[in-house]
């Protein structure tokens, strides 16, 4: 039995973030999730509610990760923090593909 | 992809038997065909036998060996010595077998967290550990102990850290990624406080996710491992293919 986690995901499209979520339940997973695409937003979240682990979006451009990442530090929160690294992002590896 | 030894173990005769019978014809050099038609055997039923399928006769075990130009008591010594995860107590896997998840993880105390995690997930998935880069390259590039692999088997994702002994992780990831065979692989890389540069260097490199890891090992061990690692397939199936596409195939998790 798994237990529920509780996922923050810091996206600024809520098509992608649906994705993500359905692909982790198609993983077995049950996730209790919001999603977050300011600092502000961020900052509340973070605020109001524990959560198990972040998931974030490298291209977005409201909020850059680093800005994300030391926010949930300076809060001495402890998540996992996961990176996730767009296709269609136009800087990504144009030599690799 | 469909094996028919999917539960030979190493722990298997039969399985240790096609172990020592492939690394054998490997040193010849010849191939399943050629080594079937110098022992007068079928090709598939070799192919049988190299995959742990067959419970072979005497007779046939004495073709193999004479084919070969060995004794028969060749097969049976390496029983013993087998070459088992070279990491160790860590995986239940041989070095040649078939392998979901690569990880990759250069903290011993990590690695067994996280193997544990995994399993109590209750996630099928066949985990190899190896604990330094040079290892890494070495089993995804079929050199030093995991010369007799076979080219075919790569994993499906590697959980690659990026603190390693004797290579870094981004060495391995460049090498990974500059090679046609493996650049398709979906790689996760795990960091603890990641640089900038190092994340924005894990992207120009085309992998799929950075996971930061927690300052407090468990908290990762216990959350990772439940999402199994389909999330990680998400860019490839992201935009350019739908979810039902078979490339989102492999059941990671």
């Amino acid at each position: 039995m798994k237990r529920t986690l509780r996922m923050l995901i810091i996206e600024d499209s809520e098509e992608d973030a649906q994705f993500l979520v359905r692909r982790l339940e198609r993983g077995g997973s049950n996730p209790i999730w919001k999603r977050v695409d300011t600092l502000k937003s961020l900052r509340a979240a973070l605020a109001e509610e524990t959560w198990d682990i972040a998931f974030s979006d490298y291209s977005m451009q409201a909020l850059g990760i680093p800005d994300a990442l030391a926010l949930v530090k300076d809060r001495g929160l402890d998540l996992p923090f996961i990176v996730l690294f767009s296709t269609d992002d136009p800087g990504a590896g144009p030599a690799l593909r | 992809m469909i094996r028919l030894q999917t539960k030979a173990t190493r722990h298997d005769l039969k399985w240790s038997f096609a172990t020592a019978l492939r690394a054998c014809r490997g040193r010849l050099g010849i191939s399943q065909e050629e080594l079937a038609g110098r022992a007068g055997l079928h090709r598939t039923y070799v192919s049988d036998i190299e995959r742990g399928a067959r419970n072979l006769s005497l007779q046939s075990i004495d073709k193999l060996a004479k084919a070969l130009e060995i004794p028969v008591s060749t097969f049976f010594s390496r029983l013993n010595e087998l070459p088992q995860s070279a990491s160790g107590t860590f995986s239940t896997l041989a070095t040649d077998d078939w392998v979901d998840i690569l990880l990759v993880g250069g903290d011993r105390d990590d690695v067994k967290l996280t193997l544990r995690a995994f399993n109590n997930a209750n996630l099928a998935n066949r985990i190899y550990v190896v604990t330094d880069g040079v290892e890494a390259l070495d089993f995804l590039f079929r050199s030093g102990a995991y010369a007799h692999r076979w080219v075919g088997d790569r994993p499906k994702a590697i959980l690659l850290d990026l603190k390693l002994p004797k290579l870094s992780g981004l060495e391995v990831l460049r090498s990974i990624k500059a090679e046609p065979q493996t650049r398709m692989i979906p790689v996760v890389i795990l960091t603890e406080s990641p640089q900038d540069r190092e994340i924005a260097e894990c992207r120009r490199l085309g992998v799929e996710a950075c996971i930061v890891k927690p300052v407090d090992f468990l908290r990762f061990a216990m959350v990772i491992p439940q999402l199994g690692l389909q999330w990680a397939l998400l860019k490839s199936g992201s935009r350019a293919y739908s979810p039902d596409h078979p490339r989102a195939g492999p059941a990671l998790g």
